[in-house]
């Protein structure tokens, strides 16, 4: 049917209607006393926990066993009962865990999958009539928290999509305004040189893309100097984003970088704040927890393990999900929203390294970006069991002294002054993508037997 | 598929999100400045002239005969040189009204029917769906408005309902809001006074209702012994509530009431404010007029016809219909509320006479209940072109000279002039009308019966 409508009232799309509605919750949440926040919470999670006894065996029995009633009134305290839900569980115990109600289509639930990079992905089912306007909502207050036109030109650099042209901001903000024109690329099919060439043609004021992207990009402006377009902000998900990044984003293209924490199990987990380059967690969809390595709530300023309780995973409840990264807690903020503060995500656990002292760090090197203006074209890092870091690059001239200096300065920089380091030229590998690219992997044997294969390495300092 | 409806956030079904959304636009424009509602005003009202200028041969012409280009339109003061939209033209006219755009299917249009309270029912189109979510934002506003506590019991009298114990509050109530049980009793198949015991037992805290059978239920409790049940609001609709009422129920029910004025042509017209008696206008629905027999538009306090113009009448656009009603505009509210106020709406314009003196005035007769002591099942009143008033009145026994005295008072009294009063005993019951009316209008001189 076509429909008439005039601005009295705007009749909005009847979904738009829906995370509008959610929106307008959301923003009255985000300033809420936070036992008010924890005493929703907890009716939230009561709820879930309700629909997850009543649909899940895998729930229900785990329930049971930590003691939880969950016809009662849920203590956000009583959530420690519960063990620690990981990966290899979900993995594992995938049909158990699903909470489907009887009466629901089976055509409203999806399955994310993670992107894998361990090799085994996890399958999460989602019911997109409750998580799609969520997550749509909780877009939209990141939109608004950084006051983002939607009338300027935007473009998106993901892995695994279809790239676009031609097109225009979609919903949620399509719905409610006018919207300027888009671009889509895929990150996994392009080679950065085209990413940048992207950029430049339609000069976007918004860029989603992972921080690497952001890096690859400044790296590429660099080789073309005086050709780096200006950018309002780079929107960033799903790595750990450095001060150096958002450095490197500032002095290339003029650019803020707003982070935002994500999960495609969990979705939206935290935002980075309006003022600060802190995140808020989104606590009205989202409870987190940070726990150090006995399961036990870090203090704010420490670091530890991120566990996520999904408050409206109704079709497959996520509670105290690991989802496998490392944060810090934050102190409470001055901005006026009174969500809890992640100071940092400081990487993925699998990134965590021992330094030879015992101390343990999150490797996050990015190399590629310190080596931006020099003959080094590629750059990526192993880390042994016996703590030496190797380091790879390929170099489109013979590798300098002075670049060879600027690694072992940097990488000393971040794991300290006594890691082991070498550093090895290596052939061109395929060209430039950001997909799926570790930077640092973690190596079960020994750096030894690694060099006794490989031929004449360099070694620094 | 059932909707998972979580706590917090609510994600509400689609349908109720759209009507919150609503709802949430409409009480910002109610305590918008006025120049700002006249401003949205206009624009809605351009976007309703344009298309059907666009649409429906009737108003093509008409807009054209009237020199009104639809683009140009500034606002309500530019629709007077329309003439007033008459209840026969719509009868006549009803294909030429409708402004079907090409591609709508049967399925997206209601039909609506009026009551036909004299006899000749008006048809009226409406995009259904556009309708059904501003009716219901209205009605949210509302309960809204008057505070009303969801969860405690509601009671429904009207001929409308169908006799049930097992409801709820309906939507859009339960979409946002603990909703608690609903009854309902069809208030035609039953005598006041039963009705009225309903009340004791149940004790509902709301009662939605008419204004005749609230006269009488409240008539029934101030002339039967023991206290009547404590009410909170009664709810009410489609006819004439006078201060005598309002007054009345208060005393008996200790009860406020809470009008709303809307037509079945229209949709919601006006609702009572929060905190008087009066009404505010619901100008984000409806361009209201109220005009002298000239069609000048009439000053706060004057009484006048009310002509509406539906600013969402898309599928059949209702441009200055003339409602056939009576209302007097009223002076802004202190209530907070910017909307045009109605300090009254004083009936039909059917009921308005002109006296021998040339006065004019709103035939009130409020029979209610004053005469079932003494027999009286049913009455109906025909005022004859001669001036002479026919009163029909079926009776348990004959009627006794001092009630037939009675009436005869009453009927001068409620029409203000001594007019000849022929009062017939009949046998068969009276029919039964939707709406109540005082009286009806005869065009033909009285002549007695056989």
């Amino acid at each position: 049917m076509r429909h008439v409508t005039g601005p009295l009232p705007r009749i909005l799309l009847p979904e738009a209607a829906t995370v509008l509605h959610i929106y307008r919750q959301l923003r009255d949440f985000e300033r809420l006393p936070p036992p008010a926040q924890q005493r929703l919470q907890a009716r939230q999670l009561a709820h879930l926990m309700g629909h997850a006894a009543a649909h899940s065996p895998f729930w229900r029995d785990r329930l049971e066993r930590a003691g939880i009633d969950p016809g009662q009134p849920v203590d956000l305290a009583a959530l420690a009962r519960l063990p620690i839900l990981t990966r290899a569980e979900v993995q594992a115990h995938g049909p158990a865990i699903r909470a489907r109600h009887p009466d629901w289509d089976a055509a409203q639930i999806t399955t994310s999958s993670t992107s894998g990079s361990t090799g085994r992905p996890v399958h999460v089912d989602k019911l997109q009539p409750v998580y799609l306007p969520l997550y749509r909502a909780l877009s939209m207050v990141d939109h608004h928290w950084h006051g983002r036109d939607a009338a300027k030109p935007a473009g998106a650099f993901r892995p695994g999509v279809e790239d676009a042209d031609g097109g225009r901001w979609g919903p949620p903000m399509a719905w409610f305004g006018p919207v300027g024109p888009a671009f889509l690329r895929d990150v996994a099919r392009h080679s950065i040189e085209d990413l940048y060439d992207a950029l430049l043609r339609y000069r976007p004021a918004y860029v989603t893309g992972s921080p690497e992207v952001v890096v690859a990009l400044a790296q590429v402006a660099r080789e073309r100097p005086g050709t780096a377009p200006r950018v309002e902000q780079f929107m960033t998900y799903s790595a750990s984003l450095t001060e150096d990044v958002r450095e490197l984003a500032r002095e290339v293209f003029g650019a803020r970088v707003v982070d935002r924490y994500s999960s495609d199990e969990c979705g939206w987990i935290a935002l980075q704040c309006p003022r600060h380059a802190h995140y808020h967690v989104m606590s009205a969809t989202a409870l987190v927890e940070i726990v150090d390595d006995d399961g036990r709530p870090c203090a704010e300023g420490e670091a530890g393990r991120v566990l996520v309780t999904t408050l409206h995973g109704y079709a497959m409840p996520l509670i105290r999900y690991e989802v496998g990264d490392i944060a810090t807690r934050g102190a409470a903020c001055d901005c006026g929203i009174t969500l809890p503060v992640i100071a940092r995500i400081e990487g993925r656990i699998a990134d965590r390294v021992t330094l030879p002292g015992g101390e343990r760090r999150v490797a996050a090197l990015y190399l590629g970006f310190k080596l931006g203006g020099t003959e080094v074209r590629e750059a990526r890092a192993r880390l042994y069991a016996c703590g030496t870091l190797e380091v790879l690059v390929h170099c489109a001239s013979p590798l300098s002294e002075p670049t060879r200096a600027i690694i072992a300065a940097h990488v000393r920089e971040r794991l300290g002054p006594d890691i082991a380091l070498v550093i090895r030229e290596v052939p061109p590998g395929p060209p430039r993508s950001l997909y799926k690219r570790r930077e640092l992997e973690q190596v079960a044997h020994p750096y030894a037997a690694e060099a006794a294969r490989a031929a004449a390495p360099g070694a620094a300092g | 598929m059932q909707h998972f409806s979580s706590l917090v956030p609510r994600v509400l079904n689609p349908d109720a999100a759209s009507v919150l959304d609503i709802f949430h636009q409409f009480s910002g424009f109610a305590r918008a400045p006025l120049a700002a509602q006249e401003a949205a005003q206009a624009r809605q009202l351009r976007s309703l002239l344009r298309h059907a200028h666009a649409h429906s041969p009737f108003w093509r012409d008409r807009l054209d005969a009237a020199g009104i280009d639809p683009a140009k339109v500034a606002g309500a003061q530019d629709l007077a040189r329309l003439p007033p939209l008459r209840r026969p033209e719509i009868q006549a006219q009803f294909e030429a009204m409708r402004a079907r755009l090409p591609g709508w299917e049967d399925e997206d249009i209601t039909l609506h029917s009026t009551s036909g309270s004299t006899g000749q029912p008006v048809r009226m189109e409406k995009l259904k769906l556009l309708y059904a979510r501003i009716y219901q934002a209205v009605a949210l506003m509302d309960h809204r408005w008057h505070g009303r506590d969801a969860r405690k019991l509601l009671a429904s009298f009207t001929h409308k309902v169908k006799d049930t114990d097992t409801g709820r509050w309906g939507q859009p109530i339960l979409w946002y809001e603990p909703v608690g049980r609903a009854f309902g009793r069809a208030s035609h198949t039953r005598p006041v006074s039963e009705l009225y015991r309903i009340l004791q037992d149940k004790r509902p805290a709301y009662v939605n209702t008419g204004p005749t059978l609230l006269r009488g239920m409240a008539e029934a409790a101030r002339d039967t012994p023991g206290a009547a049940p404590r009410i909170e609001q009664f709810i009410t609709s489609t006819e004439r509530v006078d201060h005598d009422l309002r007054r009345l129920v208060r005393e008996v029910f200790g009860a406020r009431i809470t009008d709303r004025y809307s037509s079945e042509e229209c949709g919601w017209m006006a609702l009572q404010c929060p905190k008087h008696d009066h009404y505010h206008v619901a100008a984000m629905c409806c361009l209201v007029e109220v005009v002298d027999d000239d069609g000048r538009p009439c000053p706060v306090g004057r009484p006048g016809r009310v002509l509406v113009t539906n600013l969402h009448s898309y599928a059949m656009p209702l441009l200055r219909y003339e409602v056939g009603d009576v209302a007097v505009r009223g002076p802004a509210c202190d209530c907070g509320i910017t909307l045009p106020v109605f300090s009254e709406i004083l009936g039909r314009t059917r009921e308005l006479i002109t006296l021998p003196n040339g006065e004019r005035r709103m035939v009130r007769l409020n029979f209610g209940s004053r005469f079932a002591g003494a027999g009286l099942l049913d009455h109906l009143v025909r005022f004859h072109s001669c001036g002479t008033v026919e009163l029909l009145v079926r009776c348990a026994a004959p009627l006794t000279p001092e009630t037939r005295e009675a009436l005869v008072a009453r009927v001068h009294e409620g029409f203000g002039h001594p007019f000849p009063v022929v009062v017939r005993e009949v046998d068969e019951p009276l029919p039964v009308r939707a709406k109540p009316i005082e009286f009806e209008r005869v065009d033909r001189p009285y002549a007695p019966q056989g």
